[in-house]
């Protein structure tokens, strides 16, 4: 059997429910998601949403990181740049150890406090929201078999954002990330068949999909189904 | 197969052939389902790999038709990968009928698309499974020991190829190759449907046009499906492309 773990994950997930149930907000904040994923993890963290064009939109942070992050932003380097540029996880256990790749954002990040970043593009095929960044004071926070739940923890963020931005209410996100369901081959063409009939990216086509589940209180599955059989279109 | 010395030697020349660097991991995955339906007389063949959730997801499969795809998908639950994903064991030689209590769901699936007869090879990297190889037989065939063994040595060489097995040094490493991965076989599914919708084709159809395309292009397969889901390479380039290729001659997908 395979090592795989899910203390994270759970910690994550029970986090986000916690967040649902509370106060009666209709839906979550990014702050709020990008806050579970920090207790998830009892680290610091950030999430960066990019545009379409791959420039940053909006951006949560725990106390203290922001300003690692408009740092990143300004030089134009780090790990969370690396990640959204080329898709894949950054580890990097200890940032002393990069002062080559990074040479003005280390000593700027380490200034800041932070020893060691660990850095996920928010992505699902060819949509990328952005990226999850979780940063240390100390060198090497994690054992490698944790780093593995990190990169679980990734998807569930990727989901929990995409389903926030197709205007998914607090309980049906919490439901859905326990009932992750939507990363069926159906489910990837019916988006990008969609995102051909209303002319959009592939991420708004979709949030459009799950949007429509979520009204007919259907499954996504469902409603991929429908469109890759061409029984449903959209129309702009 | 009338020289299986020569045939495996070619096979085996043509696996290393995509272990250099930038390779295509889901053209280099059908390949081996290609070379595993040649070796074992199969009818289909198709590969999972288990996400970071431990779901197992279709990688590559010898034909892309939806009903196909779903006799994948539902081993998420049960059949004969999951049980082989699992125990680490083959799961060899089982025929449907006899199989409908062990899988409930996937055994009458699997009867009513045509199918007799099912194997499961275990993807292991040292003693972690990650996923399995699936074969289907529309006869009551049985595979023998000498072939198993064969199809076991491909499906080996594979995963070391999948995951570049020298890079692979920690978990973390792992799961993040394993991701990338399967990330790029969402992109191909999304690129599927942007083709589909835009020139009115079946899925198995836009497949063969985007993998048509990256072959005679020399380019990712990954790659490719990318630019076509944002629009920085038109379906109708990839439209010509295959109108100029001709029939999808020799090419396994169109049977």
């Amino acid at each position: 059997m395979p090592g795989w773990c899910a203390v994270i994950p759970r910690a994550f997930e029970r986090a986000i429910q916690a967040r649902a149930g509370a106060g009666g907000a209709p839906a979550l904040s990014l702050r709020e998601l990008c806050d579970a994923a920090a207790e998830a993890t009892s680290l610091r963290a950030s999430i960066v949403l990019t545009t379409e064009a791959r420039h940053q939109a909006a951006i949560a942070a725990s106390d203290g990181v922001a300003a690692i992050e408009d740092l990143q932003f300004t030089l134009g380097e780090g790990p969370g740049v690396d990640a959204q540029a080329d898709g894949r996880a950054v580890l990097v256990g200890d940032l002393a150890t990069r002062t080559t790749r990074w040479a003005q954002f280390v000593p700027a990040a380490r200034a800041l406090g932070v020893e060691s970043v660990f850095a996920f593009p928010l992505q699902l095929g060819a949509i990328r929201a952005g990226v999850l960044s979780l940063y240390a004071g100390r060198v090497d926070p994690f054992e490698p078999h944790q780093l593995g739940e990190l990169a679980t923890l990734a998807v569930l963020v990727t989901d929990a954002l995409l389903a926030m931005q197709s205007g998914a209410e607090a309980e049906e996100l919490a439901w859905s990330l326990a009932h992750a369901a939507d990363h069926r081959a159906v489910v990837h063409q019916a988006t990008g068949m969609v995102s051909v009939q209303l002319s959009c990216s592939a991420q708004d086509a979709l949030a459009r999909i799950r949007a429509r589940a979520f009204a007919e209180g259907v499954s996504v599955d469902d409603v991929a189904r429908r469109i890759v059989d061409r029984r449903l279109r959209f129309e702009r | 197969m009338q020289d299986r010395e020569e045939w495996l030697a070619d096979t085996l020349v043509g696996l290393a052939d995509t272990l250099v660097a930038d390779f295509d991991v889901i053209d280099f995955l059908s390949t081996l389902t290609e070379r595993l339906v040649e070796l074992l007389g199969a009818a289909e063949v198709g590969l999972v790999l288990a996400d970071s959730q431990g779901n197992l997801r279709v990688m590559a499969a010898t034909t892309e038709r939806m009903r196909m795809l779903d006799l994948f998908e539902v081993q998420t639950n049960e059949g004969p990968c999951l049980d082989c994903y699992r125990s680490g064991q083959p799961v060899l030689n089982v025929g449907l009928d006899s199989a409908l209590e062990r899988w409930p769901v996937f055994a009458p699936m699997a009867r009513d698309s045509g199918f007799v007869a099912v194997h499961a090879l275990a993807l292991r990297l040292r003693d972690q499974v990650i996923g399995a190889v699936n074969i289907f037989h529309t006869d009551p065939v049985t595979i023998g020991d000498r072939e198993i063994h064969l199809a076991q040595a491909l499906t080996d060489v594979a995963t070391i190829g999948l995951l570049q097995e020298r890079a692979v040094r920690r978990a973390s490493d792992l799961s993040e190759q394993l991701q990338r991965a399967l990330n790029s076989r969402v992109v191909i599914e999304q690129a599927k449907g942007v083709v589909a919708e835009r020139a009115g084709v079946d899925m198995d159809t836009a497949f063969g046009w985007l993998r048509g395309y990256a072959r005679s292009n020399n380019r990712r397969l990954a790659e490719v499906a990318s630019h076509v889901v944002e629009r920085t390479l038109p379906v109708g380039t990839l439209q010509t492309a295959a109108a100029a290729a001709g029939p999808r001659r020799a090419d396994p997908w169109s049977r």
